[in-house]
């Protein structure tokens, strides 16, 4: 996993206060992300209904096809 | 996508929202410090923007959403083994709508013994854009919210072609 993942510097990066380039326009990088077909890490998320630690790969398997959104509020 | 979800859950086609750092913070709704905080905001958002969809939270450093590229909104769609067959930088529901038929009819070739294999496509899709429902969107994270954005991309935003 890239050295981005670490450090308690990725919070504040990752979570900017302000929209700005500068803050943002570093995280994005769709260009880099997995090629369809390849194999994926898998991630633990939050279930918010319960609060219960889900793995993505595991929800995969319960679907022939999962989309994923990703998103917030703003 | 709310909808998109609904007319696919039949052909079991699980659809699910991953809630990643707020993209455009401001006073109402801002930053993320804590994972408790994320978790009230993501709440925040089922009960204002309204979704019948599993939320999923990640981490507070954003893990899953950075391994992904950090679009603010984008979509993947995975197979059952756990491989992502699409993925768009933006989301929009008719581009996703158009790739779930199309792997659902590969499903369907395949149960019927047709010998498919996979190859890579590269295409743009096009997708309306919607500025009154964007800045509506944006103000609910507050003045300064709306404030960084203009002055970001111009009050005008958006203008021409892409």
């Amino acid at each position: 996993m890239s050295e981005r993942f670490k450090g308690p510097e990725l919070l504040e990066e990752y979570n900017y206060a302000v929209f700005a380039a500068e803050g943002f326009e570093p995280l994005m990088r769709f260009e880099q992300s997995p090629p369809p077909g390849s194999l994926v890490a898998d991630f633990q998320l939050t279930l918010l209904a319960t609060g219960d630690s889900v793995s993505m790969q595991e929800i995969s398997r319960r679907h022939l096809l999962t989309v994923f959104e990703f998103g917030s509020v703003t | 996508m709310n909808s998109v979800a609904a007319q696919f859950r039949a052909r079991d086609v699980g659809s699910y929202f991953i809630y990643t750092n707020e993209a455009h913070p401001g006073e109402l709704i801002p930053h993320h410090t804590s994972f408790g905080q994320k978790l009230a905001q993501a709440r925040m958002m089922t009960e204002r923007i309204g979704t019948d969809r599993p939320i999923l939270v990640d981490s507070l450093q954003g893990h899953c959403h950075q391994y992904f590229g950090s679009m603010p909104n984008m979509t993947w769609i995975f197979n059952r083994a756990g491989r992502p067959l699409y993925s768009s930088d933006w989301t929009d529901s008719s581009s996703v709508a158009n790739a779930l038929e199309y792997y659902l009819g590969v499903a369907t070739e395949r149960r019927g013994g047709a010998n498919v294999t996979g190859f890579n496509v590269r295409r743009l899709d096009y997708r309306e854009r919607d500025r009154a429902r964007f800045f509506e969107i944006l103000a609910l994270g507050g003045p300064a919210a709306v404030e960084q954005f203009e002055a970001m991309f111009g009050p005008q935003w958006p203008v021409g072609d892409e």
